[in-house]
């Protein structure tokens, strides 16, 4: 098992999830209707719009923020319902246990952020783009 | 060596063999794991849930910060019965280097079998409660189901490589 780590987390709420990102891994935050810059590649614009809620098998959710990254193919924004903190502080987060890296498909939960009683899932959103919208990683 | 033969108690000549068992109940249910992969009984009713994972995991919980991942039997072996609503503990495992937390809604205590006792699964069973277990044995009118834990994790995670 790995030791413990900081890093600068934003905390977000999708549906029944509450989670974080790590602020170095994302572009910028955005509002609801944040549409993406032009690209190259030949997806569609509102594919570059990702519901969160759809990716975690939610119900739909009003979301009311982007988060916005870069990938090989240009900008993707994954909509989430909030952003929970608006000052980005370091946090201490605890490694994901060998077991438990056994059971997550994709692998895109990095981390735990321990507050109190309450356990925050860390989440790398290059590691969802990559298995949900390049196709490297299987997800059904 | 097996979580079986770590549990067996001393025999005098000519006794019969016996086994020791933690047993604990969830709904309809009651499972038996052996003593010696019993970390602790930890009181709490929830656990976090967590994206990207089976439904069988019920999510993590942190012991003194460490994160603990909960599975939940009843999910996990299909079972047709209604999952308890009394769910209040859980039973904290650890399994070579793995530790991970079992839902239960009553402890029942450590009790000695004799091999007699033991019993051939039952050919109604789910598919996925067969392969993890160890044997069973009756308690009163309660089948008692004696889950191998090794076997469990390998077939958990045969069965998220198949997801």
């Amino acid at each position: 098992m790995g030791k413990p780590r900081e890093s600068y987390l934003i905390l977000f709420r999708v549906g029944e999830f509450r989670l974080a990102v790590e602020a170095f891994s994302i572009q910028h935050i955005a509002d609801a209707n944040w549409a993406p810059l032009a690209g190259p590649e030949d997806e569609e614009e509102e594919d570059r719009v990702v519901e969160m809620a759809a990716v975690l098998k939610l119900p739909p959710q009003e979301g009311k923020r982007t988060i916005v990254i870069d990938t090989p193919n240009g900008q993707r924004g994954f909509v989430v319902d909030s952003i929970s903190n608006e000052e980005i502080t370091l946090h201490p987060i605890e490694p994901v246990p060998q077991l438990l890296q056994d059971w997550i498909r994709p692998t895109a939960i990095t981390g735990f952020l321990v507050e109190q009683e309450e356990v925050i899932g860390v989440v790398d959103l290059h590691r969802v783009d990559e298995a949900y919208f390049r196709g490297s990683q299987s997800h059904e | 060596m097996t979580d079986e033969t770590v549990n067996e108690t001393p025999k005098s000549p000519g006794a019969e063999p016996q086994r020791l068992y933690f047993v604990f109940r969830d709904g309809h249910e009651a499972y038996a794991v052996p003593p010696t992969s019993v970390v602790e009984v930890i009181t709490k009713t929830e656990a976090t849930p967590v994206p990207f994972t089976p439904d069988w995991l019920d999510g993590v919980i942190s012991v003194r910060g460490a994160i603990v991942p909960v599975l939940d039997l009843f999910r996990y072996f299909r079972l047709p019965s209604k999952i308890s609503n009394r769910r209040n503990r859980m039973i904290l495992v650890g399994v070579g280097p793995n530790a991970f937390a079992i839902w239960s809604d009553q402890i029942v205590g450590v009790e000695t079998v004799e091999e007699s006792r033991l019993e051939p699964p039952l050919s109604n069973l789910t598919d996925s409660l067969l392969k993890c277990l160890a044997g069973q044995f009756r308690m009163e009118d309660t089948v008692v189901y004696c889950i191998d834990l090794r076997k469990l994790l390998e077939e958990t995670r045969e069965q998220v490589k198949t997801l």
